[in-house]
């Protein structure tokens, strides 16, 4: 048992396994600021829909700290479009993100099932 | 999810273990819905409430005596200034001045496309419902028959 071989694969299983399990967690991550980017996107679309029903007489107002300050209608439209395409931006860059993190955790998983194959192969014949 | 169909033909091919998983991810995916069902239908009665308290307020007229609550048990004497507009919260910290009839017409606006999401959750929660009986029916025959072959 105490093959030399033998302990080499089972620690780079190992490895691989915890390469595979800090994948996942980064994944997890991932996709947890997807979500919350997708939340925004949401919300800021439908400020931007409510501020292109609005005229030109209503008054525009944010929310900073306490207080409501007062808006120019159209820098409130152009500040929304901007924090939305800054949105879609972030979107795109945790999708290029999360495709990256499956092809890997794809691979890992290859590879992780060949080497167990591996060690399981050498555990048989060394039985025999 | 996919289309159901493969999905029955194949579940009697998956591993029961593999199975058990399908379920677990199935009754979490259940209680998100569920969840998010909850607060969409307090978000609406939120919504509903603001609407007819516009509609009570458009009624009024100016110079209209009142108590102001300041705390839910202290109100403090006053008198309404106007009812030409409210303020309304449309999200991502902006506040937009309305008319009533506008602002009603905001929160009811609000609350059909609540409920509409809610019919669609409803939906996707009758889906997932089917799904899990028979993943769970299916993952209960392979049990029996492997207890019936280890006897």
């Amino acid at each position: 048992m105490a093959d030399p071989k033998l302990k080499a694969l089972e620690q780079s299983l190992q490895a691989e396994a915890d390469g595979l399990k800090s994948l996942e967690r980064e994944g997890q991550r991932a996709q947890q600021a997807q979500q919350q980017f997708i939340q925004q996107q949401n919300e800021n679309q439908m400020v931007l829909k409510e501020l292109e029903t609005l005229e030109d007489d209503n008054g525009v107002y944010k929310l900073v700290g306490p207080v409501l300050i007062k808006q120019d209608l159209v820098e409130a439209r152009s500040n929304v479009k901007k924090r939305l395409e800054l949105i879609s931006g972030e979107l795109s860059r945790i999708d290029s993100q999360l495709k990256n993190l499956s092809k890997e955790g794809q691979r890992k998983q290859q590879q992780g099932m060949k080497l167990q194959q591996e060690l399981q192969r050498l555990q048989q014949s060394s039985r025999q | 999810m996919t289309s159901k169909e493969p999905q029955t033909i194949d579940l009697k091919t998956i591993e029961p273990q593999q199975l058990n998983g399908l379920r677990e991810q199935l009754e979490a995916e259940m209680q998100n819905l569920s969840a998010s069902a909850t607060a969409l239908q307090s978000a609406a009665g939120q919504f509903g409430s603001s609407g007819r308290a516009i509609e009570r307020l458009a009624q009024q007229e100016a110079g209209q005596p009142m108590l102001m609550p300041l705390t839910s048990s202290l109100y403090i004497p006053a008198t309404l200034d106007s009812t030409a507009n409210v303020l309304i919260d449309i999200g991502a910290s902006y506040y937009v001045e309305r008319s009533p009839p506008d602002g009603a017409e905001y929160c009811k606006r609000k609350v059909n496309m609540l409920k509409d999401q809610l019919d669609q959750i409803g939906q996707a929660m009758r889906d997932k419902q089917r799904v899990l009986q028979q993943v769970t029916a299916v993952l209960q025959q392979k049990l029996a028959a492997s207890r019936a072959q280890q006897s």
